[in-house]
């Protein structure tokens, strides 16, 4: 068996401890967040709740106002975007690295997890205030 | 990672075979998913303003634009889902005793089923 395979480093070294499992285990678990429950709030929120009739409007944020303001409700939330986030990161990382971007990977690494760390941090402050 | 070997390709290499073309789709599905969840804690955020700014958050997303990008962002995350449901039998293939549960079968127990269930939840809820 080689070094490589038996996870050792370069020359024999003992390799880094990898990161890569963790943000995988993100990724499957974001993905079947993302799988089953986006489709659902997108049909929600993008065209059942918007109307250009006023009443309406209110009416639907009066119905979302009613559903966040219960707190398993926004603990739910939380944690199915916060998770659908780190999947669309890893996704969107490899992404750009098969597309030739491979040699920025670490930079990439950094914008991607950044980017949905950050997003999550956004989302809790905006459900703390609701 | 150095040290290591990496075929040199084309930058268009995803074009080179139906299968990869249909990888492709399937990897950015994940952008706009990502772009669909900004709006998303965008929503939220007008919530968290109060009833009045959520409710002029809403018409404004009634627009044809808004419409329109939400439509393409559906079809993506469907994709999504249908890919994933795909996958799933298949990096976590389920046993009874010494006998694996048929891929389609595991899709529908473990992919459309919940999925269905779940999307009829939430639509009954906007909705009723």
């Amino acid at each position: 068996m080689s070094g490589a395979a038996r996870g050792g480093g370069k020359g024999g070294r003992p390799a880094r401890p990898s990161s890569e499992a963790f943000w995988w285990a993100l990724f499957s678990a974001g993905g079947v967040m993302a799988a089953l429950f986006v489709p659902a709030f997108i049909l929600t929120t993008g065209f059942l709740l918007p109307s250009s009739d006023a009443m309406a409007a209110a009416g639907g944020a009066g119905k979302v106002a009613a559903a966040v303001g219960w707190w398993p409700v926004r603990v739910a939330i939380f944690g199915i975007v916060a998770l659908s986030l780190f999947h669309c990161a890893h996704r969107i990382r490899h992404t750009l690295m098969d597309l030739g971007l491979r040699r920025a990977g670490g930079v990439l690494k950094v914008l991607c997890y950044g980017g949905a760390a950050a997003g999550c941090v956004w989302l809790g402050a905006v459900l703390a205030r609701v | 990672m150095s040290g290591q070997y990496h075929r040199s390709h084309s930058r268009a290499w995803f074009l080179e075979r139906p299968g990869y073309i249909r990888f492709m789709i399937r990897e950015l599905t994940s952008f706009f998913v990502a772009a669909y969840l900004v709006v998303l804690i965008l929503t939220l955020g007008r919530a968290a303003a109060g009833e009045a700014a959520l409710a002029e958050w809403l018409q404004a997303l009634s627009g044809t634009g808004w419409m329109v990008a939400h439509g393409v962002a559906l079809v993506m995350a469907v994709w999504h889902a249908v890919t994933w449901f795909k996958a799933v039998p298949q990096a976590m293939p389920i046993f009874i005793g010494e006998k694996k549960l048929d891929a389609p079968v595991a899709a529908v127990l473990m992919g459309y089923g919940p999925w269905l269930t779940v999307t009829a939840g939430v639509v009954w809820w906007a909705v009723r």
